[in-house]
């Protein structure tokens, strides 16, 4: 298997389903995303776009593989965003199981070539807030507030 | 040549001080930090000891900084003879900043790994499930159960 240029990893108590549920709803995902709304397919090659509370397009990118409730993987094309300026990045979700009650979710980041430090520690910034919004919100039931109008 | 530091970045919704507190009450620790318990006056210049619950010491240091309740940097070394005690001490930094009103950044830096470290890696095993432990029990106040299934951990390019 290919490997990430970045990993970012938190265990979270809830299960596979719950989560798998949060990550590929459109109507929860602004409660975990910045604000941001997903707009995503149902199978490989559908769409998924991320927008901007605004509208606009912060993510236009497809879906490359989907196994409910354990992986996503998605081509990451970022328009507007002078980092992310014609790269095909590919970024992909793993759900599993850790123990009882317990998930390990992992977001793998693969560029195929080296990534700026810059990118490093926007990725460190975005990815952060979006494991720890995810894990606040499956094990309170009530959302993160974060600093709106972020991207990652 | 030395190996990248291992940075983790966690929010959290609770106050610096309450953050600062669960790193540093010599109990609290033992909740997230797979039973670990601590012995500090968390004054520089002081020694840091973590304890396994067998007793026996998993690691100590020095307390390089000490600023509550915004930044805390301590050495790490393995005090039991062996490759991962003789590759020297290495250095945890912790920076808490409250981001918006009820929410903090918590930064963990682990640095001062040589190059081919064998502690790097179980060091970036440990700190998702560490952190991730604390974020649950000052949320929840619960921790996460322990004997967590780590996984194998996903071997990244070398940046």
């Amino acid at each position: 298997m290919d490997k990430p240029d970045l990993v970012y990893i938190a265990f979270i108590a809830t299960d596979a389903k719950t989560l798998w549920r949060l990550l590929t709803s459109e109507g929860d995902s602004p409660l975990w995303f910045f604000g941001c709304r997903i707009e995503i397919g149902e199978a490989a090659g559908g769409p998924y776009r991320v927008r901007s509370p605004d509208g606009a397009l912060a993510v236009d990118g497809a879906i490359l593989a989907i196994e409910p409730p354990h992986r996503l993987r998605i081509l990451w094309r970022m328009p507007g965003n002078p980092l992310g300026e014609g790269r095909q990045n590919e970024i992909e979700y793993r759900i599993e199981p850790a123990t009882d009650g317990v998930v390990k979710l992992s977001v793998l980041e693969f560029h195929h070539r080296p990534v700026p430090e810059a990118w490093q520690e926007s990725g460190r910034e975005g990815w952060s807030k979006i494991l720890s919004a995810l894990k606040t919100l499956c094990e309170t039931g009530r959302p993160l507030p974060l600093l709106m109008g972020d991207r990652p | 040549m030395s190996d990248p530091d291992y940075v983790y970045v966690i929010y959290i919704r609770a106050t610096p001080q309450r953050v600062w507190d669960a790193l540093t009450d010599g109990h609290s620790t033992a909740n997230f930090w797979y039973g670990r318990t601590n012995e500090s006056t968390w004054r520089t210049g002081d020694t840091v000891i973590f304890r396994r619950p067998d007793g026996g010491i998993d690691f100590s240091g020095e307390v390089f900084e000490a600023e509550p309740p915004r930044r805390l940097s301590h050495g790490f070394l393995h005090p039991a003879p062996g490759p991962m005690h003789d590759e020297g001490d290495t250095r945890v930094t912790y920076d808490i900043v409250e981001v918006e009103a009820g929410v903090v950044r918590l930064t963990m830096t682990h640095s001062g790994f040589k190059a081919g470290s064998i502690i790097r890696p179980g060091v970036e095993r440990g700190w998702p499930v560490i952190l991730s432990g604390l974020k649950s029990l000052l949320e929840t106040g619960e921790a996460l159960p322990d004997r967590l299934d780590v996984g194998h951990v996903v071997e990244c390019d070398p940046a």
